[in-house]
C-alpha cells in the first residue's frame, strides 16, 4: 500500500476562490478534491493519507520560502509518493506544484510528480527538475492527466524506467539521453537536407534553447521631457468593456482614456482579469496603475507629459503567440506616438 | 577523376612466417613488422598484437586509426605523408576490408581512446567490428612530444601499406568505381548537394594533414570527394581528445561523402567538398566561412551544404558561422555536431555557439555522457591511459569521449541524443 | 512580454510585477519588485497614505531604470 501526499491550491481544496489565494498552509487527512481520483485510480495499490491546501498568492510570493514550510507537513506522513496538482494552465498554481515536488524531491528523496498545460510559465521553471505531466489547459483535462501521473509516479517509485517523455506522457525534461539511432548520424544529415531543400517540414535533432532575448532599449536621456506610456496586462477596462477584451487568453488590447482613470477610478474602470482576485484592484485602481503619483510627478515636472492613453489586455495564460501579436500592436502604437518609455504593471 | 576501390575482406587475422593474404586470411610475420617500423629511431614497436570482434579484449592508447590500403600499381599510398606527392582519388586502390590498423602509444600530452571488443562497450564504436592490428609503441628515450607524434604517423601509414601489399595479384571481393560523371546525363532536375569538411587547425599535434602538409597552411579549398576517400587527408592530431579528431579510418570510409556519392545520378548531384581549416581569430573565421561559402556558391553551385566541424566548443563558432555563410547566399545547410551537455545530460546549453540559421541539426551524442563497459580478460595497449585515471581492467566507467567514434563528429556513429 | 515587445521597437520599458522569476525566465531588462499579484502597486493592509508612499517608492524606481541602462545598480 504505498503512501501518497497530495498539495493543491485553495480552490481544488473547496476553500474558496481568488479571494481565497493567500490562504496559508494547511494539512487535512485523507484525501480532498482531486485526491479522490487518485484514491479511485490507486485501488489497493495506495492512497491519499494527507493533502495539503495553500493559497495561490501565499505560495507564489514566496516560493522557497513557502515550500520549506510545508516540507515538515508532509514528511511527518512518511509518504512514498508525492503528487501535486495538476495545475494545468494556472501559472502561480503551477509554481506551486512545481517547486514543491522539486522540494520534495530533493529534500525527502521520494519520487513527486505533477502536471501543466506546456504553455504554463512554471514549466520553464521547472521542467528539468521535476516530472510535468502535459495536461489540456483547464480542469476538464482532470480524468485524463491523473492516472497518467499516478503511472509515472508508480514507475519512478519503483525504479522502472519512466519511458520516453511520448511514451508516458510527460513534458520533455531538457534532458539528455545517449541512445542508438537506427541510421547513421551521416545518412539522418543527408536525409534531412534533402527535406529542407524540398521545403518539407523539419526538426533539428539540437534545439537552442528559446531565448528570445530582446537587446534593451536606449535609456531616456531626458527624463524631464519625456512622455510616459502606461500599459498594463491587468485587464482593467470600462465596466461595459467596450471592446469585449477577454478575461482570459486575451487576443485583444484596448486603449482608454488616462483623464477619465485619474478623474473616476473604479467607477468608470474594472479588472476582467479572470487569472486572480480583482478586489483590490477594483477598489483602487492605483493598486495597478499609478495614475495618481504619475500625475502628482507630472506637476511636480520630473518628466513632460503621461500618455494620454493607457494600454491594456489580459495576461493570464496568453499563449506566447498572441502576448506577441498584442505586444507588437501595443509597441507599434506607442511608437507612432512618440513615447518616450513605458510602465507595464503586470499582476 | 575515376577512382576504382578493390576490397579484400579479412576474416582472421594470425603471425606466420611470411605476411600474406589467402582466403581472406592475412599472415603477418611479426618480426619483420617490428623491424620495418622500429627503423625511424624517434620510435620503438614493442610489439603487434590483434584483437578480433567478439573477444573480450579492450585495447587501450588508441591513437589514430588506419586502414590497410596501397595503390594497386605502386608500392604507396598516403601522398606527402610516406613518399611523393600524387593526386589521390584516380586509378586503382587496394583495400583490407573488416580490418583496422590501431597507433597504440602512451606519452604525456596524448590522448588515446578505449575499445571494447565485446559487452556494453562494442555497441559504442564501429572498431569493435573490424580486426584490429594494433601496433604496440613508444617513444625513443629523450624524444619529444611532436617527434614521436610524426613517428607515430608515420609508422602507422608504413605498417598499412606493407599489410595492403600482401593482397596483390588476388582477385577482390568487391570492386566499387568512384566516379562523378561529366553531365552526359541530365543531372539538372537532381538537388545540388555540396559537403563542407571543416579540419582542426589550432596548432602542432592539433591538426589533420592534407596532401602531407598541415591543415592549417590551407585556406578553404575545394578536393574531388575521390581524394578524400582515397588517402589525401591523414589524421595527426593526438594532442587533442579521441572524440575531437577524424580518424584517418573515418576519413577514408567518410559516411558523408559516401552517403552523397551513392545517391549521385539518383537523388542528388553531388557537386563536391571544400575543406576549410579552422583558425583560431574571429576575424580569420570571418574569411575563412567567407570564402567557403563562395566556393559553394559560385563555383560548386551548390544548394545544399552538409558541414561538419572537428573540435572542441571553439569551433562551434565556426560551424555557426559557415552555416550563416552560407545560407545568406541562399544555400540551405544542415549540420552535424556533437553536444556539450555535462554528465547529467541536463546542461542548458547544447553547443558554445548558436544561430538562428542553424534550423536543422543533426546530434552525434553528448560529449560528457558516462558509459558503462563490461570487465573484459585481456588489454592491450597498457593498464592506464595517459589522461583517465583509474585501471583499465575490469568493469569500468569511463565518459563517452574516450571512445573512438563514440563521438563521430563526421557522421560516423549511430549515437545520439534523447530527451526523456 | 509586452515591454520586450515595447523594447523592441526601441522605447526602454519597465515591468512591475511581484513574480520576480518568471520575469527574469522570459528575460525581461528591466524589472522593477510589485507588491503582490493582487496589487502591485498598492497595499491594502497598510493606511491610504502609507500605500501612496509606497507606490511612489515603486515609480520612482521605475522612471530610474527608464534612464539607465539594464544593469547598472538602481533600488
Amino acid at each position: 500500500m504505498i503512501r501518497v501526499v497530495h498539495y493543491i491550491n485553495q480552490f481544488f481544496g473547496q476553500i474558496g476562490g481568488e479571494e481565497k489565494a493567500g490562504t496559508t498552509p494547511g494539512i487535512v487527512e485523507g484525501a480532498v478534491g482531486p485526491g479522490m481520483l487518485i484514491d479511485r485510480l490507486l485501488v489497493e495499490r495506495g492512497r491519499v493519507l494527507a493533502t495539503i491546501i495553500c493559497g495561490d498568492n501565499y505560495f507564489s510570493e514566496n516560493p522557497e520560502h513557502v515550500a520549506a514550510e510545508i516540507l515538515p507537513l508532509i514528511e511527518a506522513y512518511t509518504p512514498d509518493l508525492f503528487i501535486a496538482g495538476p495545475a494545468f494552465n494556472a501559472g502561480r498554481y503551477g509554481i506551486a506544484c512545481g517547486e514543491m515536488c522539486k522540494c520534495v524531491k530533493e529534500k525527502l528523496g521520494i519520487p513527486a510528480v505533477t502536471g501543466m498545460f506546456p504553455e504554463n510559465p512554471a514549466v520553464g521553471l521547472y521542467r528539468r527538475h521535476v516530472y510535468i505531466i502535459e495536461t489540456a489547459h483547464t480542469a476538464v483535462g482532470m480524468a485524463k492527466a491523473m492516472p497518467k501521473i499516478i503511472d509515472l509516479g508508480w514507475k519512478l517509485l519503483h525504479h522502472e524506467r519512466p519511458g520516453t517523455p511520448r511514451e508516458a506522457g510527460y513534458l520533455p525534461r531538457g534532458i539528455k539521453e545517449t541512445v542508438a539511432a537506427d541510421t547513421l548520424a551521416s545518412e539522418r544529415a543527408i536525409a534531412l537536407l534533402l527535406r529542407k531543400m524540398r521545403g518539407e517540414s523539419i526538426e533539428t535533432e539540437i534545439p537552442f534553447p528559446e531565448l528570445d532575448l530582446v537587446a534593451p532599449a536606449p535609456p531616456i536621456a531626458d527624463l524631464k521631457g519625456a512622455t510616459i506610456a502606461l500599459v498594463t496586462e491587468g485587464g482593467l477596462v470600462p465596466k461595459e468593456n467596450p471592446d469585449s477584451i477577454e478575461s482570459a487568453r486575451a487576443t485583444r488590447w484596448g486603449k482608454y482614456s488616462v483623464d477619465e482613470l485619474r478623474e473616476l477610478g473604479c467607477q468608470r474602470f474594472s479588472s476582467i482579469h479572470r487569472g486572480f482576485d480583482t478586489t483590490y484592484i477594483n477598489e483602487d485602481c492605483n493598486r495597478l496603475l499609478p495614475v495618481d503619483v504619475l500625475s502628482d510627478m507630472e506637476r511636480r515636472g520630473l518628466f513632460k507629459g503621461i500618455h494620454p492613453f493607457f494600454f491594456v489586455t489580459t495576461g493570464v495564460a496568453t499563449t506566447i503567440d498572441n502576448a506577441r501579436n498584442i505586444g507588437k500592436g501595443i509597441a507599434a502604437e506607442l511608437s507612432d506616438a512618440g513615447v518616450s518609455g513605458a510602465i507595464v504593471a503586470a499582476t | 577523376m575515376k577512382l576504382e576501390i578493390n576490397y579484400y575482406d579479412v576474416k582472421e587475422v594470425r603471425f606466420g612466417a611470411a605476411t600474406a593474404f589467402s582466403e581472406g586470411i592475412l599472415l603477418i610475420n611479426k618480426g619483420e613488422l617490428i623491424r620495418l617500423l622500429s627503423g625511424d629511431p624517434r620510435i620503438v614497436c614493442e610489439d603487434i598484437a590483434f584483437a578480433h570482434p567478439g573477444e573480450r579484449v579492450r585495447i587501450s592508447n588508441v591513437l589514430d586509426i588506419t586502414e590497410a590500403r596501397i595503390k594497386e600499381n605502386d608500392d604507396h599510398y598516403y601522398p606527402g605523408m610516406l613518399g611523393p606527392i600524387y593526386r589521390a582519388g584516380e586509378g586503382r586502390t587496394r583495400v583490407l576490408r573488416c580490418a583496422a590498423v590501431l597507433e597504440i602509444g602512451a606519452m604525456q600530452g596524448f590522448y588515446g581512446g578505449l575499445i571494447d571488443m565485446a559487452g556494453n562497450g562494442a555497441q559504442l564504436t564501429p572498431f569493435s567490428k573490424t580486426i584490429n592490428i594494433c601496433l604496440l609503441t613508444r617513444p625513443a628515450p629523450g624524444v619529444a612530444l611532436a617527434d614521436y607524434g610524426h613517428a607515430l604517423k608515420r609508422a602507422g601509414l608504413a605498417a598499412s601499406v606493407y599489410l595492403a601489399k600482401a593482397a596483390r595479384g588476388i582477385t577482390p571481393d568487391d570492386v566499387e568505381i568512384f566516379d562523378l560523371p561529366r553531365p552526359t546525363k541530365d543531372l539538372s532536375a537532381l538537388p545540388r548537394v555540396a559537403y563542407l569538411f571543416q579540419l582542426h587547425s589550432h596548432g602542432e599535434s592539433r591538426e589533420p594533414f592534407v596532401y602531407g602538409e598541415n591543415s592549417r597552411r590551407y585556406y578553404p579549398t575545394i578536393l574531388h570527394p575521390n581524394e578524400v576517400l582515397d588517402g589525401a587527408i591523414v589524421c595527426g592530431h593526438y594532442n587533442i581528445s579521441t572524440s575531437i579528431r577524424n580518424n584517418t579510418y573515418t576519413i577514408l570510409n567518410h559516411p558523408v561523402v559516401l552517403g552523397l556519392y551513392r545517391r549521385h545520378g539518383r537523388e542528388v548531384d553531388f557537386r563536391g567538398v571544400v575543406i576549410s581549416p579552422e583558425p583560431t581569430s574571429l576575424t580569420e573565421i570571418t574569411r575563412t566561412s567567407m570564402m567557403a561559402a563562395g566556393l559553394m556558391k559560385n563555383v560548386l553551385g551548390a544548394d545544399g551544404v552538409i558541414i561538419t566541424k572537428e573540435g572542441g566548443g571553439h569551433t562551434d563558432v565556426d560551424l555557426m558561422e559557415n552555416c550563416n555563410a552560407c545560407e545568406r547566399l541562399g544555400i540551405k545547410t544542415v549540420l552535424i555536431d556533437n553536444e556539450w551537455l555535462g554528465s547529467d545530460g541536463a546542461g542548458e546549453f547544447p553547443l558554445l555557439a548558436s544561430s538562428p540559421r542553424a534550423d536543422a541539426m543533426v546530434s552525434v551524442g553528448n560529449v560528457d555522457a558516462v558509459v558503462k563497459l563490461s570487465a573484459m580478460d585481456r588489454v592491450i595497449g597498457g593498464e592506464r591511459l595517459s589522461d583517465f585515471g583509474t585501471s583499465l581492467a575490469g568493469e569500468m566507467t569511463i565518459p563517452l569521449r574516450f571512445i573512438p567514434n563514440g563521438i563521430s563528429q563526421a557522421g560516423f556513429t549511430y549515437l545520439t541524443t534523447e530527451d526523456r | 512580454m509586452l515591454e520586450k515587445e515595447i523594447e523592441r521597437v526601441g522605447i526602454p520599458a519597465v515591468l512591475i510585477t511581484a513574480l520576480i522569476p518568471t520575469a527574469k525566465m522570459l528575460h525581461a531588462n528591466r524589472i522593477v519588485p510589485g507588491i503582490a499579484i493582487t496589487n502591485p502597486l498598492g497595499d491594502p493592509k497598510v493606511s491610504l497614505a502609507e500605500e501612496k508612499t509606497l507606490r511612489e517608492k515603486i515609480v520612482v524606481s521605475a522612471l530610474d531604470l527608464l534612464t539607465k541602462e539594464p544593469g547598472e545598480a538602481a533600488d
